[in-house]
C-alpha cells in the first residue's frame, strides 16, 4: 500500500459519493423542490439548509485532497496528468458555480 | 487498478445517493405536515428507485468481474453485500413502500408519518450496505 494509492482511493471514494448525492439531487429531490412556490422553496431550504452543509463536505474533502495528491503524484505520467487534472478541474467548476450562482441563491 | 478504481466509483455512487437520502432528504421532509410529506415522498421514491437498483447491480456485476479478473475475496464479499440490497429491499422495504404507494396524500395521518418513520430506519440498512460495500472494494484495492 503506498501513499499514492490511499490517495487515488480518497479521490476516487469523495468525487464518487459527492455524484452520488448530486444524483440525487438532480434527480429525485430537486423535481419537489421545483414543484414548491419560491417562497415555500425559500422557507423549506432556510430550515433545512443545515443538512446540505453539514453533509457535503464528508464528500468533497476527501475528494479535494485525493485529487490534488493525486494530481501531485501523477503529474510525471501524461495520461494520469490529464485524468486526475480533468477530475480536478471539474471540481473546480463545480465549486466555482456553488461560490458565485447557488451559493448567493441559497441566501 | 483501472478496472478497481471502476468498481469502487459504482459503489460510492450508491453510497452517496442513499446516504443523502438517509442525511439530508428524509430528516428535511420529516419536517413537513403529514399530506405534504407523504406527496413528497411518494414521487421522489419512484424516481430514486431506478437509480439505486440500477447502481447497486452494475456495482455488484462490476465487483464479480473484478474477483474474476484480479482476484482476492474482498471484490466478491463487497459484490455480494452491494446485491444484498436487492433482496433486503424486496423483502424487508417493500411491504412499507407498498402501504405508502397506496395512501393517497389526503388520507395521510399519524399512520403514514409512523410508515415513513420506519422507512427511514429501514433505508439506513441500505445506507450501511452500500457504504460497508465501499470499504471493502477500497480495502481490496488497497491491499493490492
Amino acid at each position: 500500500m503506498t501513499l499514492r494509492l490511499i490517495l487515488n482511493v480518497f479521490a476516487t471514494c469523495g468525487t464518487g459519493t459527492l455524484a452520488g448525492v448530486l444524483l440525487t439531487i438532480g434527480l429525485s429531490f430537486g423535481s419537489y423542490w421545483q414543484s414548491l412556490p419560491p417562497a415555500d422553496f425559500l422557507d423549506w431550504f432556510a430550515r433545512n439548509g443545515q443538512y446540505v452543509g453539514r453533509t457535503v463536505p464528508f464528500a468533497l474533502l476527501p475528494a479535494l485532497a485525493g485529487l490534488v495528491g493525486s494530481l501531485w503524484f501523477g503529474w510525471s505520467s501524461p495520461p494520469q496528468r490529464y485524468l486526475w487534472g480533468s477530475a480536478l478541474a471539474c471540481l473546480a467548476v463545480m465549486l466555482i458555480l456553488t461560490a458565485i450562482y447557488n451559493g448567493p441563491l441559497n441566501t | 487498478m483501472a478496472f478497481g478504481l471502476a468498481v469502487l466509483i459504482f459503489a460510492t455512487l450508491f453510497a452517496g445517493a442513499a446516504l443523502y437520502i438517509s442525511l439530508v432528504e428524509h430528516p428535511a421532509r420529516l419536517g413537513l405536515h403529514d399530506a405534504a410529506l407523504l406527496a413528497q415522498w411518494q414521487p421522489s421514491y419512484n424516481r430514486a428507485l431506478p437509480i439505486q437498483a440500477g447502481l447497486a447491480v452494475v456495482g455488484s456485476l462490476a465487483g464479480i468481474l473484478a474477483w474474476y479478473s484480479l482476484g482476492g475475496w474482498p471484490w466478491l464479499i463487497g459484490s455480494v453485500v452491494l446485491a444484498a440490497n436487492w433482496p433486503f429491499t424486496l423483502l424487508g422495504i417493500m411491504p412499507t413502500n407498498k402501504r405508502l404507494m397506496a395512501t393517497r396524500p389526503q388520507d395521510a395521518g399519524p399512520e403514514s408519518r409512523a410508515l415513513l418513520l420506519k422507512w427511514g430506519n429501514l433505508h439506513a440498512v441500505r445506507s450501511a450496505l452500500g457504504t460497508a460495500a465501499t470499504l471493502i472494494f477500497a480495502a481490496a484495492l488497497l491491499s493490492r
